[in-house]
């Protein structure tokens, strides 16, 4: 059984990055037998298909825009999320649901759970999550650790670096922070 | 009576192209304007870090030329600082960007703009037999285009059609009367769609072999690339070259002869100069054939200036006459209204909105993209801008590649200045592109055969940085068109940082002279739209240029669906939540 955690997100810009942080934290922190994959998806868009193509399981770790308090976690299974996207009328670059539903149309699609956290600020450009954000980290760092441990995956706490560092050694600064 | 359409209005989600245009009685379109909610702000984030780590946050920016923005910057700094990498360096990054041109533009054609010629929903009605000898008019041996291939298309087509969950070919505008394919060539391109993704993941994990990962390469560095391993083991090239050549085949059996069906039923567009816009074309030129260091390398893609579509003159490229100016963008330069050149770039935000109809204030700043002006003219970047200035140009090889397509195509070189011929220009580089990643492949195989496994040029970061304000630039050939990284560093730090990318030279909004960006005038070139709510043609062309706006964000856009029963709740978790 394959199985990918696929963090997605513009590191960028603050929330945004929370999906690629939630990925590095557990490459930090984590030992998995069997071993799994931890992506960090980024801002992969199209490039991110070969994952819903290639493994049985998607733990997909990304912001959510749903109407709700910013930090609330959302486990949604990706039937749910399935037809939502659609030819686009807009401009823009495929987005995530695009690809499932794509994945589905090539025949090959994993099972897919998204754990989606709603963002307080996605638009400053800065590295680092806002407060309200920071509180639920660990509850969505939990919620994929259940998602792995249901499918059989023993998940091993070996470290305790909080997620300031992971960020900050991934890539040099978190909020006010910097390395050098 | 003059009559205003927006497509794609601005959602909550940032980073969105909003195209307004006026159109007139006849419904053609008489006035347009481009505006993006992009703001990134990179600077601020690079701004105090150690230059040789530009790379790998610049790659954040966006997702489809991920890539670009890291070898680019690289490029920037390994500039600054004097450095030449070696020439299996070269090869790989060849090879790495080979890989995402083959992926970009094989996706961008089937999966982002396709459905802007091809009616799905009429491939129901074709006779599948019919179908597969159609197929026989674009290639002596098309692609998976058997009668029963297509048969068992169609049948699957039928199932998703009527589950009623269509997923992307959703509300599409099946019926347009702009759509031109018979039911048995939208039946080809629908098969090939479906074919596409399988044949893209070839390229994407080409792109892995020397990038090491998918997405976000990371074996580029300042002074060379650090995949060794990869380079000394023959079985990564075999893999690799075994790859290309199914993707070689993709392209030359499905893709290019797609191009020449469109180039069939669109032909007419094609010669009436639909979509084609500026007429000015931009190219800093890329894939260096040769080790000369820092813009001395012979090119692939010559660089050059093409003005007003004139094919006997070609400008020499000179960076320095790069500038952008923001009269009609969301910023204010301080000390100056002129237009910048990157080196001195600003980014001051100033914002200020939409009339109280909720459009663009089209006579005052309307949005977050800058102008960027060349030589003091306005010009459009990308693939049709490289084939037009490598014809121009007489490169020989560029040459002969758009006469056979257009040859193949009955056309004549006119027929390049349209959406049509935008669209054609990214399939015949991706021909050329995919020819040349054999002799690199080869070439790096047999350089590393030799015992040449020099991957990184040495340097000392602090020597050569220490009190001193260095400059560079990255000029490169994204898939989507020219891209310029400007750095200045002072004491081993960034003291300025300006990415101007390739959709800011096409998005742009008007300058100070009130002169059109080129999607804007791409818009104004001829086009009618067929059916007003229904605006099928604007969408064709501004997909043309590949638009890579909206990168800025990836969050998953549920389009208000009710999903409260999926909330997690914190207590029943037993971890501590506000």
């Amino acid at each position: 059984m394959k199985i990918v955690v696929l963090g997605v997100g513009n590191v960028l810009f603050k929330d945004e990055g929370f999906g690629v942080f939630v990925v590095k934290y557990l490459e930090k922190n984590y030992r998995f037998k069997p071993v799994i994959n931890l992506v960090d998806g980024g801002t992969g868009g199209f490039k991110l298909i070969e994952y819903f193509q290639d493994y049985d399981y998607v733990i997909l770790v990304d912001t959510i825009s749903v109407k709700d308090k910013a930090g609330t976690v959302y486990r949604v299974e990706g039937e749910k999320l399935a037809g939502i996207s659609s030819y686009h009328q807009t401009a823009h670059e495929v987005e995530i649901l695009q690809i499932i539903d794509l994945a589905a149309l090539s025949g090959k699609s994993a099972k897919t759970i998204v754990i989606g956290i709603v963002p307080e600020d996605i638009n400053s450009s800065q590295i680092g999550l806002t407060e309200q954000l920071e509180k639920s980290f660990p509850f969505a760092v939990n919620q994929v650790i259940n998602e792995l441990t249901n499918l059989g995956v023993n998940c091993e706490k070996i470290n305790e670096i909080p997620l300031k560092e992971v960020v900050l050694d991934f890539i040099g600064s978190y909020n006010d922070t910097r390395r050098y | 009576m003059a009559k205003h359409l927006v497509v794609d209005p601005i959602t909550r989600i940032e980073g969105h192209l909003r195209i307004e245009v006026v159109i007139d009685e006849n419904n053609k379109i008489v006035d347009a304007y481009s505006s993006s909610t992009m703001w990134r702000g990179i600077e601020t984030i690079l701004k105090g870090r150690d230059a040789r780590d530009c790379g790998l946050i610049a790659m954040r920016i966006c997702g489809v030329c991920t890539g670009a923005h890291y070898w680019t910057s690289i490029k920037a700094v390994e500039h600054a600082l004097g450095i030449t990498p070696p020439k299996n360096a070269r090869l790989v990054r060849n090879l790495i960007a080979g890989s995402l041109y083959l992926h970009d533009h094989v996706v961008h054609f089937y999966h982002l703009h396709a459905l802007d010629w091809v009616d799905i929903v009429s491939a129901l009605k074709a006779d599948p037999y019919k179908a597969s000898k159609v197929a026989g008019n674009y290639s002596d041996n098309p692609w998976n285009s058997s009668p029963t291939h297509l048969k068992a298309v169609q049948e699957r087509l039928k199932r998703f059609v009527e589950s009623g969950r269509l997923g992307p070919f959703a509300n599409a505008y099946w019926g347009n009367k702009s759509y031109k394919f018979s039911p048995e060539q939208n039946l080809i391109a629908t098969s090939h769609y479906l074919d596409a993704l399988e044949a893209q993941r070839w390229m994407a994990q080409m792109m892995a072999i020397y990038g090491g990962k998918n997405p976000h390469p990371q074996s580029i560095v300042v002074g060379g690339v650090t995949c060794v391993q990869d380079i000394k083991n023959p079985a990564r090239a075999a893999l690799f070259k075994e790859l290309l050549l199914k993707s070689r085949d993709f392209v030359l059996r499905a893709y290019i002869p797609d191009i020449l069906m469109a180039a069939e039923a669109y032909k007419d567009e094609g010669l009436n100069g639909v979509g084609a816009g500026l007429g000015n074309y931009l190219v800093y030129g890329d894939f260096p054939l040769d080790d000369n260091p820092h813009y001395k390398a012979k090119l692939l893609f010559s660089p050059g200036v093409v003005v007003n579509k004139d094919l006997t003159k070609v400008y020499p490229f000179d960076q320095s006459k790069v500038t952008e100016d923001v009269t009609h963008s969301w910023y204010r330069y301080e000390g100056t209204d002129r237009p910048l050149h990157p080196f001195d770039g600003q980014t001051n935000p100033n914002y200020t909105g939409f009339d109280e109809n909720g459009l663009l204030k089209t006579k005052e700043k309307y949005s977050w993209i800058k102008s960027p002006i060349y030589d003091d003219i306005r010009v459009e970047v990308g693939p049709l801008a490289r084939m037009i200035v490598g014809y121009a140009s007489g490169n020989e090889r560029i040459k002969s590649y758009v006469d056979k397509a257009l040859k193949a195509a009955g056309l004549p070189a006119s027929a390049l200045f349209s959406t049509l011929g935008r669209t054609a220009a990214r399939a015949i580089e991706t021909w050329l592109v995919s020819d040349m990643m054999i002799e690199w492949i080869d070439d790096l195989a047999s350089n590393a055969a030799k015992g040449d496994l020099s991957t990184w040029t040495k340097f000392n970061y602090e020597e050569l940085t220490k009190g001193k304000e260095l400059k560079g630039y990255g000029l490169s050939e994204a898939p989507r068109g020219a891209l310029g990284h400007w750095v200045r560093i002072v004491d081993g730090k960034v003291a300025n940082y300006q990415a101007v990318v390739p959709s800011t030279w096409n998005a742009g909004p008007r300058d100070y002279k009130g002169r059109m960006g080129a999607y804007e005038s791409s818009l104004v070139s001829n086009t009618v739209v067929a059916d007003p709510d229904q605006p099928l043609e604007i969408l064709r062309t501004v997909h043309s240029f590949d638009p890579c706006i909206a990168c800025a964000v990836h969050i998953v856009d549920t389009k208000g669906r009710e999903l409260g029963e999926f909330r997690l709740d914190p207590s029943s978790g037993g971890m501590c939540y506000v």
